[in-house]
């Protein structure tokens, strides 16, 4: 009850990443469980706002805020849910991306500027250890299949990867992390903390699916790996960019609504 | 909280405004983005930079992180190893960067001393706050007095980032003095080469000098820089200008970089006894 109180005045919202946290809340049909009892953590939480003296569409918000948090807690009960079955030719190395700024800002390795980076960096501290990038509970990798290499443009790979949040205008980089012999999820709503870009992939894909940030469409498979089963190991970046050139990530015309039906 | 409300905060409110943020005191405004990434709390601040008119903004924040600077020289001396401090001036150091500015120079220097005096004593740092101090005070530095501090920090520190951020320093402090070191921190197995060539290349001295000091290395050395060289992203011109300029037999004496004979290095220097004001 105290969830459908809640979602009755979160629809009320406008916004659209705030409409696509609601979408993906009601079509992930993958954990019911675990789902129905975040659910209810949101009513509960939306009851004490408005306890509190907060009220409509503001408590709904704040509540749903606060739940989202508690998503990005390493230990949080409610993630990892959906192991991974590697398919025969599952290849070991897989790949992630990062933005300049957060590499030079959390591992430093020398002297460059995220205005103007060199083309290889070594990481000098384990990606998302506990300094360095705490609260992180996975690594989100992708990796290229028979139908879709990985591509040298910037701007592309972000919209393909819905890497919403790194559309700003500075260098992209990628690294690959082994996996082999590691326990890999398939990523649900709850690791994704209801993620505005992210959504479900298609019923019955064996890996989750990245969404596009201006078609809506999927994309590129996606697997979750523990950080913290790569605590020792030490990256090298490259630059995403063409051969010879040096492009930063360009715009975006971002609809989180677009193609949800 | 959006880009218009902290462009329009005074000196003062943006400064406790900044204390807070970087503290990670909450409520956080506008939140951090940790779903996906770690956002670091400077980043909300220096995307309003970049879209602020005028200087009005950048001169307010630069009073802030003065401000801010200087009150945690002194703020709660016991908690050295505490990681809220250590992020708070990593932020801070990296915001001085951004900022460019060299009144911020003098204060970074002093949280240099101290903490290079902290790992003197074998107590750990947390994260990479020496390496953002670093940065900054090699951006900032005005002159080659902090020649020595380099040099002293290069020859006998263990954390080879630390190592390559000292040379880098050093470089903008006094480029022939790196230049006479640069065998040294080839032959390093522990620096990532291709950054700090790349920073040598675009930055102090270019090219042509690098060149021309590593035309007395060893052939192995050469090779090693010219690959390390080729992967931070060099162009083909530039490899060309160092092969053209670092090959031994093609350099003219006249063209050659002077290189004095080795000096006893890390023995005898004596710190600068402050990083003097800058001149207005």
């Amino acid at each position: 009850m105290a969830y459908a109180n809640w979602l009755s005045e979160f629809e009320k919202s406008t916004s659209g990443a705030e409409q696509a946290q609601c979408w993906n809340l009601k079509n992930e049909p993958r954990i019911d469980a675990p789902l129905n009892s975040f659910k209810e953590g949101i009513g509960k939480r939306f009851e004490d706002e408005i306890k509190n003296g907060n009220v409509g569409l503001k408590a709904a918000c704040d509540a749903i805020k606060q739940a989202m948090v508690e998503l990005t807690e390493p230990h949080c009960s409610q993630l990892g849910l959906l192991p991974f079955v590697r398919p025969d030719s599952f290849k070991e190395i897989l790949i992630s991306h990062l933005p300049a700024r957060d590499l030079l800002r959390y591992a430093p390795t020398g002297p460059f500027d995220e205005d103007n980076p060199p083309a290889t960096i070594h990481f000098t501290s384990p990606f998302k250890s506990p300094y360095n990038f705490p609260r992180a509970r996975f690594i989100w990798l992708t990796f290229p299949t028979p139908d879709m290499s990985m591509t040298d443009d910037p701007t592309l790979i972000v919209k393909e990867l819905g890497l919403a949040h790194i559309v700003n205008g500075g260098f992209l980089f990628r690294f690959e992390l082994s996996v082999k012999g590691m326990n890999l999820f398939v990523p649900t709503c709850l690791d994704a903390a209801l993620y505005e870009a992210w959504a479900p992939p298609p019923s019955g894909s064996p890996w989750g699916m990245t969404r596009h940030l201006e078609t809506g469409h999927h994309c590129r498979p996606e697997v979750l790996t523990n950080s913290m089963d790569h605590s020792s190991v030490r990256p090298v970046a490259t630059l995403v960019s063409p051969p010879g050139s040096r492009v930063r990530i360009g715009s975006a015309t971002i609809d989180f609504m677009i193609g949800r039906a | 909280m959006d880009y218009l409300t902290l462009q329009a905060m005074n000196e003062d409110d943006l400064g406790e405004y900044l204390w807070r943020r970087l503290r990670h005191i909450q409520p956080m405004n506008p939140t951090l983005d940790t779903r996906f990434r770690t956002e670091p709390p400077e980043s909300f601040i220096i995307d309003t930079l970049k879209t602020a008119p005028g200087q009005k903004f950048r001169q307010a924040l630069i009073e802030a992180v003065a401000s801010n600077l200087e009150k945690l020289l002194t703020f709660n001396p016991d908690s050295e190893g505490d990681d809220t401090r250590s992020e708070q001036l990593a932020s801070l150091a990296y915001l001085s960067v951004t900022l460019n500015d060299e009144r911020l120079g003098k204060l970074t220097y002093l949280h240099a001393l101290a903490l290079a005096a902290q790992r003197a004593r074998e107590k750990p740092l947390v994260g990479t706050v020496f390496i953002h101090v670093l940065r900054a005070l090699a951006k900032l530095q005005n002159s080659a007095r902090l020649t020595p501090f380099w040099l002293d920090l290069f020859c006998s520190e263990s954390d080879p980032a630390v190592r390559s951020m000292s040379f880098y320093g050093l470089a903008r402090s006094d480029a022939k003095c790196a230049m006479r070191n640069l065998a040294q921190a080839v032959r390093d197995k522990q620096i990532d080469l291709p950054v700090l060539v790349w920073s040598l290349i675009e930055e102090y001295p270019g090219i042509i000098p690098l060149a021309q000091a590593a035309s007395t290395l060893s052939q192995l050395e050469r090779e090693k820089l010219r690959d390390a060289i080729s992967r931070a992203g060099a162009s083909s011109q530039v490899i060309q200008d160092f092969d053209l300029h670092s090959d031994p037999l093609e350099v003219s004496p006249g063209f050659r970089f002077t290189v004095p004979a080795p000096r006893a290095i890390g023995v005898g220097f004596k710190r600068p006894e402050f990083y003097a004001p800058i001149a207005a």
